[in-house]
C-alpha cells in the first residue's frame, strides 16, 4: 500500500546483490514472483532467467530459452505458476512451473505481426495482455489445454509500448508511440455494448476513452493504481503525468454525450489530469482534448526528475 | 569543432561507399530542422535521402545519424530521423524502426552493426 508521502528520516537502501552472470546483454525487465521468493529477468540476449532467493543471495534455477532475439518483457501470473515472456521475434511464450522450478513452455503464441513490447497478466485471472509494435493489444487465455488469442484491441496508430489492468480486470489502459492513452472496457457476450451480437461466447473489448493532446512524445509506460484508481504515465517528453477519473457531468451539461448506443445511454467516464480540463465526448469513444492554450505547455504535468517521492504524489505542484 | 547539427552529420561516411553523406547528398544543410521545445531544449529533425532503396542500408544510415548526433550535440535535445518523403517504398517501416529507441539500443548491441556504425561516425584525425 502507498504510504502518505512524508520523508522518512533515516530510511535508506542497501544493495544486497549484483547478479552479473545471468545474461550476456542488456537486462530489459525484472519481475518478482507473487510469493516473493523468485525473480525473473528478461534480456536482449534472448533468454529469461529465473532466480531463487536464498538467505545470502540469488541462484539461477532456470534459464528459459527459445525466443529468437531480444526478450522485452516477462510477467508472472497471479497464481505464481505461470510466466509469460515476449520478444522482438513477434511471439508471446507461456511457461509453466512444475514445482521443481523446471519451466516448461506450454504455448508459443504468434498472433502479433511485429515485435511484442510488453506482457502483463490480469490481476486475478489467467488472462494475458500483450502490447506490440504492430499497434495492437492482444489478449490470450487457455481454452481446453490450448492457449488462444481471444481478443485484438485495435485503435492505436503506432507502437503500443505498455498496458495496465484496472484492479477489477474489467478495463485496461494502453499507452502508445502515437502519444495517446486508450482505455478499453470489457463487455460480456450478449451485452448491448458488444459490437457483434451472436459472435459467440467470447467477451468483447471496446475503446471507451482516448486521451490525446496531453503527451508531447511517445508514452513508454503506464501504471494503474489498484488502490486509488489513478493512472500514471512515463513519457519521452521528460514528464510524469497522473490521471484520475472524474465524475461524469450532470445531465443537461454540454459535456454529456448526445447520442445513445445500443438502446441505453452509457455513462462514459471522463478522465482528466489535475485540474479538470474541458473535454468532449463522442458515442463509442470518448476523446479528451486539452485546450489549445494548454496543449503546448502543459501546466498540469509534474516537473521532471523529482528528487523525492513525496513530490510525485499529492499535493500537485504546477510547472510554469 | 562545430556543434551545429548539419556540421556534425555531413562528415559521416556512407556504410558502403567511400564518401561522406554530404558528398552523396544523403544529407544537406537544409535537411536539418531545429526547434526550441523547452528551456534550452531542442527538437532536431533530420530528413535524409538514401542513395539506394535498400532497407538495411537506410536503417543503418539512420542509426549512424542518431548515434553521432547523440554523442556530439552539446545541448539537450530530442531527435527525430526520417527518410525524406517519396524516396523509398517502405519509408514508413524504416522511419518507425529508426525512431524506436528500444530497437536502436538493441541494434547497437549487435557487434557487427556497432562496428559499422563506429567506422562511419568516427572523425578522421
Amino acid at each position: 500500500p502507498c504510504a502518505p508521502c512524508v520523508p522518512c528520516p533515516g530510511a535508506g537502501w542497501a544493495c544486497r546483490a549484483v547478479l552479473a552472470d545471468g545474461h550476456q546483454r542488456t537486462v530489459r525487465r525484472v519481475a518478482w514472483s507473487p510469493c516473493g521468493h523468485y525473480l525473473a529477468s528478461a534480456s536482449f540476449d534472448g533468454t529469461t532467467c529465473v532466480w531463487k532467493r536464498h538467505e545470502h543471495g540469488f541462484e539461477v534455477v532456470a534459464t528459459l530459452e527459445g525466443h529468437e532475439n531480444e526478450v522485452k518483457s516477462v510477467a508472472w501470473a497471479p497464481s505464481g505458476t505461470l510466466l509469460a515472456t515476449c520478444s522482438r521475434d513477434k511471439s508471446v511464450w507461456v511457461w509453466e512451473d512444475d514445482e521443481e522450478q523446471e519451466f516448461e513452455c506450454v504455448s508459443v503464441l504468434s498472433a502479433h505481426s511485429q515485435d511484442v513490447k510488453h506482457v502483463v497478466w490480469h490481476p486475478s485471472q489467467e488472462l494475458l495482455a500483450s502490447a506490440s509494435y504492430d499497434d495492437t493489444v492482444r489478449l490470450y487465455r487457455e481454452d481446453e489445454d490450448d492457449w488462444v488469442c481471444c481478443a485484438t484491441l485495435e485503435g492505436h496508430t503506432s507502437t503500443v509500448w505498455a498496458v495496465a489492468w484496472e484492479r477489477s480486470g474489467q478495463r485496461l489502459v494502453s499507452c502508445s508511440d502515437d502519444r495517446t492513452l486508450r482505455v478499453w472496457q470489457r463487455s460480456e457476450p450478449g451485452e448491448a455494448m458488444s459490437l457483434s451480437p451472436g459472435a459467440g461466447s467470447e467477451p468483447s473489448w471496446q475503446c471507451v476513452c482516448t486521451l490525446s493532446g496531453y503527451h508531447g512524445r511517445s508514452i513508454y509506460d503506464v501504471a494503474w493504481c489498484h488502490l486509488t484508481g489513478a493512472v500514471a504515465t512515463a513519457c519521452g517528453d521528460d514528464a510524469v503525468r497522473v490521471f484520475e477519473e472524474v465524475a461524469p457531468a450532470a445531465p443537461g451539461c454540454p459535456e454529456q454525450p448526445q447520442q445513445h448506443f445500443g438502446g441505453f445511454s452509457p455513462v462514459f467516464p471522463i478522465f482528466s489530469p489535475f485540474p479538470t480540463l474541458h473535454c468532449s465526448a463522442s458515442v463509442r469513444s470518448t476523446s479528451v482534448e486539452a485546450e489549445p492554450s494548454l496543449r503546448n505547455s502543459p501546466s498540469v504535468s509534474f516537473s521532471r526528475h523529482m528528487s523525492r517521492m513525496a513530490r510525485a504524489v499529492l499535493p500537485v505542484s504546477f510547472r510554469e | 569543432r562545430s556543434s551545429r547539427a548539419p556540421d556534425i552529420i555531413r562528415t559521416i561516411r556512407d556504410p558502403e561507399k567511400p564518401n561522406t553523406l554530404e558528398e552523396l547528398e544523403v544529407v544537406t544543410e537544409n535537411c536539418v530542422e531545429v526547434q526550441e521545445i523547452g528551456e534550452e531544449e531542442y527538437l532536431v529533425t533530420i530528413r535524409f535521402t538514401p542513395t539506394v532503396p535498400h532497407c538495411s542500408l537506410a536503417t543503418l544510415i539512420g542509426l549512424c545519424l542518431r548515434i553521432k548526433l547523440q554523442r556530439c550535440l552539446p545541448f539537450r535535445h530530442k531527435l527525430e530521423i526520417y527518410i525524406s518523403e517519396g524516396t523509398h517504398s517502405t519509408e514508413e517501416d524504416i522511419n518507425k524502426q529508426i525512431n524506436d529507441k528500444e530497437r536502436v539500443a538493441a541494434a547497437m548491441e549487435n557487434p557487427n552493426l556497432r562496428e559499422i556504425v563506429e567506422q562511419c561516425v568516427t572523425e578522421p584525425d
